[in-house]
């Protein structure tokens, strides 16, 4: 049993009838093979002692003085078969649930913005908490958004924790699932009180989790301590958790686009493994922010159309690995 | 890449069963008696003006059309070989207005903007073919010998035109002759192709079918360009639609065929979808990149070039709509890869066009160009070398040879005219727009680019032979 033996729905209601395929199927295995052996032979470097320690007994190499870790082919076979395909993202009514997985595409709002163009100015200002809650309020009635993702940063809150200001500003102006980042792990634990308050309490939010949680690993091949503390305390509550590197390519990643592919993979499967080894099926879905590098302006071009190269080859990946997947549009 | 096919297997066999019971029993309508005598002879039932086509007359046709020609450049280095796998950028056709790049006022076409559309292509690098608008300052007799003079004259690309009438082709063909040192050398790397419209539904006019039968006697590469509106010229639903304008497609090639067995055929979807409150033809919707997609692909399976309108859109202005719709219509036709992408700089449901438009297209060609290139997968390109140096080293990939190498070797691409700075220098920069960049970039190289004339000889002949047209078509 393997991943390739996933149990898979294809013709679920709303797949789409027309497919397009970027990479070929040996295409997909070049790069899979290539991120085992990058993370079996390079490693990722895990910063937080209790993600060490559960890599460590998952079967993983563990480098206390340089805190890298190496994952053995194994260890990432198993975690990748037991993730499961697809997740249920909860809506606080029950009305709008989103079912993630399989060939079903849904659609969601960027986030998170710092700025806003003021809608009665015009002007480019920070966003505020007044700016979560609008933006959560219009999502909720635009027809196409599943979920809703915090938009912007609530700048005017206390600066450690816009996270919990932001996700109260979130439950209280859409009904719509939530999807939103933790400073930490100590942020998730407020985080799950307040939604299971919502929820009525913490099993009924573990049966329908209203809020998902995301985390970007560092590029190259790190994850800090907010990813990993995300990662572990989301898998416990089994609130989902994104892993969405946001690679650079020719920056912090290769810059050609199927190695920026291997070291995203190496990211992502790594955050994976550690989900999967906190709580075995914990939800976790494959996530994609990756785009490529101007070298002339030094910016991250996300309508450069190497970002949708990229964002179809993980969507490709997630495919291969029968992983619900987010990517970026842009 | 593999092009995307929109409709499945069966699904297209079955467009294509329904067609020939469409050519079988309800026929086209040809209203030129000479062709219809012909049909009859080859074993086609004529009933009045209508011609009843059989499956096995069609099947014979699409045998002998080829499935692949080129479109000559008068340079071969602009030459559009019209393969499999290959798309081509064609300006827009026949539009009676254009933004003027001066003023960004509506006006009516002229001949000098035809010139500068021309000239225009002729100067970008992923534009490739041109198509021009509908002049007001020339009589409409012989408008189209004017606007291939024009075009022979200010770029050295492929063109393409539509005709209405025989004559008109005649007088094409001498221009194009004359351009070119002869007929027969003209033939042997045609740089243009003429397309001849059926009226939907199922009619072809005395003079259309005049003028593909002159096309396909002279050997010259032909479009079939029927524009069916679902809801009014052609059925409510795009299936039963695209049944009618392949009849309609197939009808012309099997005349050009009977013609000249070989004439080089170009399959050309124009349909639309008529908009229940105003009537008008709207091009923008994804209903049109659905049926373009669907038409390429029927193109594909027949073997002949499939074009079809690429940029569509129904904006009026150059803002968010016009580049989504027309960036949409564009994926869609080259993901079902249609060999010729029309449309170029179109606004407003192709009824006009404008130059500013024209450069914003060239770049949206450049990025779904890079798209489908898809994606270098081998051992140097995964890169897992380079990856354990970066890592051993500062983290960082910029001073890699790796990163050298690939960046020489053109991994990322480079955009001509999308922003890139960020916030603060384009707000120091007065927020330029594309439309801005775009507009001076016309600006720029209608002021700069020069072609080559033609040798002044040439350019005299050809002032004669519109001369000649001149005296004999227009009514004074």
């Amino acid at each position: 049993m393997s991943f390739r033996d996933k149990p898979r729905d294809d013709g679920a209601v709303g797949t789409p009838r027309v497919r397009f395929e970027l990479l070929r199927q040996e295409a997909r295995e070049a790069i899979h093979q290539a991120t085992l052996e990058v993370l079996g032979e390079v490693g990722v470097k895990v910063v937080g002692d209790e993600a060490l320690d559960i890599l460590d007994r998952a079967g993983c190499s563990v480098d206390p003085a340089t805190q890298v870790v190496k994952f053995p082919l194994g260890v990432v076979e198993e975690a990748l078969e037991l993730a499961p395909g697809k997740i249920l993202l909860a809506s606080r009514d029950g009305e709008r649930d989103y079912l993630m997985g399989g060939r079903v595409v849904g659609y969601t709002n960027f986030g998170e913005g710092t700025k806003v163009y003021d809608l009665e100015s015009g002007e480019l200002r920070d966003s505020t908490l007044v700016d979560v809650a609008a933006t959560a309020r219009l999502c909720d009635a635009m027809e196409m958004t599943a979920t809703y993702e915090r938009a912007v940063a609530p700048n005017d809150a206390p600066e450690h924790a816009h996270d919990i200001y932001a996700l109260e500003a979130c439950l209280r102006n859409t009904t719509k699932h939530i999807h939103i980042g933790a400073n930490d792990g100590e942020h998730v634990e407020l985080m799950v009180d307040m939604a299971a308050a919502v929820a009525g309490g913490r099993e009924q939010l573990r049966a329908r989790p209203l809020f998902s949680l995301n985390t970007c690993p560092t590029s190259p091949l790190q994850l800090h301590t907010a990813s990993t503390e995300s990662i572990v305390y989301g898998a416990r509550h089994g609130v989902p958790v994104n892993v969405l590197s946001m690679a650079m390519a020719g920056a912090s990643s290769p810059i050609s686009l199927s190695g920026t592919l291997v070291t995203h993979n190496a990211e992502v499967l790594a955050g994976i493994v550690l989900s999967q080894a906190a709580s075995p099926g914990a939800p976790v879905m494959y996530g994609s922010s990756t785009t490529t590098f101007d070298m002339t302006y030094a910016t991250a071009p996300v309508g450069a159309p190497e970002l949708a190269m990229i964002s179809a080859a993980v969507a490709e990946m997630s495919d291969y690995y029968w992983l619900p997947c987010w990517v970026a549009g842009g | 890449m593999r092009p995307l096919d929109i409709l499945a297997g069966e699904e297209l066999e079955r467009i294509h069963q329904a067609t020939l019971d469409v050519l079988e029993h309800t026929g086209f309508l040809i209203q030129h008696a000479a062709t219809r005598d012909r049909l009859d002879g080859i074993g086609c039932t004529v009933r009045g003006d209508r011609v009843l086509m059989s499956a096995d007359l069609v099947a014979r046709a699409l045998e002998s059309a080829p499935s692949e020609f080129t479109l000559h450049g008068r340079k071969s280095e602009n030459d559009c070989p019209l393969v499999q796998g290959r798309s081509y950028a064609l300006s827009t056709s026949g539009s009676p207005f254009v933004i003027d790049v001066r003023t960004g006022e509506r006006r009516s076409a002229l001949v000098g903007d035809v010139a500068d559309f021309a000239r225009l292509v002729d100067a970008l690098p992923h534009s490739h073919m041109v198509s021009p608008p509908t002049p007001k300052d020339v009589e409409p007799e012989i408008v189209s010998p004017v606007r291939v003079a024009t075009m022979l004259r200010n770029t050295t690309k492929p063109m393409r035109v539509i005709v209405e009438s025989g004559v008109e082709v005649r007088y094409i063909l001498q221009v194009a002759a004359v351009a070119h040192g002869g007929l027969e050398a003209f033939r042997a790397r045609p740089q243009l192709q003429i397309s001849v419209s059926p009226l939907s539904p199922l009619t072809l006019s005395e003079e259309a079918t005049q003028a593909i039968v002159e096309t396909a006697e002279a050997g010259v590469p032909l479009g079939v360009v029927p524009a069916p509106m679902v809801g009014a010229t052609g059925p409510m639903s795009l299936a039963g639609c695209l049944v009618q304008q392949n009849a309609e497609v197939l009808g012309g090639i099997v005349i050009a065929q009977t013609v000249n067995p070989g004439t080089p055929v170009v399959y050309e979807s124009r349909l639309t979808i008529m908009d229940m409150r105003s009537g008008q033809s709207i091009w923008g919707n994804p209903e049109v990149a659905l049926t373009n997609a669907a038409a390429a692909q029927l193109a594909r399976y027949y073997g002949v070039p499939g074009s079809v309108t690429a940029f569509g859109t129904s904006a009026k202005g150059m803002d968010d709509q016009n580049g989504f719709e027309r960036a949409f219509n564009l994926l869609a036709a080259v993901m079902a890869g249609a060999s010729i992408l029309g449309a170029m700089g179109a606004g407003d449901n192709v009824l006009h066009t404008s130059v500013e438009l024209i450069v914003l297209d060239d770049e949206l060609v450049a990025w779904v160009d890079k798209l489908m290139r898809g994606m270098r997968v081998d051992d140097e390109s995964l890169a897992v070398t380079a990856i354990h140096e970066a890592v051993m080293g500062d983290g960082s990939f910029l001073a890699l040879r790796h990163t050298r190498d690939f960046l020489r070797g053109g991994e990322i691409w480079t955009p001509a005219l999308s922003d890139r700075l960020n916030y603060e220098v384009w707000d120091q920069e007065g927020r330029p727009t594309i439309q801005q960049r775009a507009r001076a970039k016309a600006l720029e190289l209608l002021a700069n680019h020069e072609v080559e004339p033609l040798p002044e000889d040439v350019d005299r002949e050809i002032d004669a032979v519109i001369d000649d047209a001149r005296a004999e078509l227009v009514v004074v």
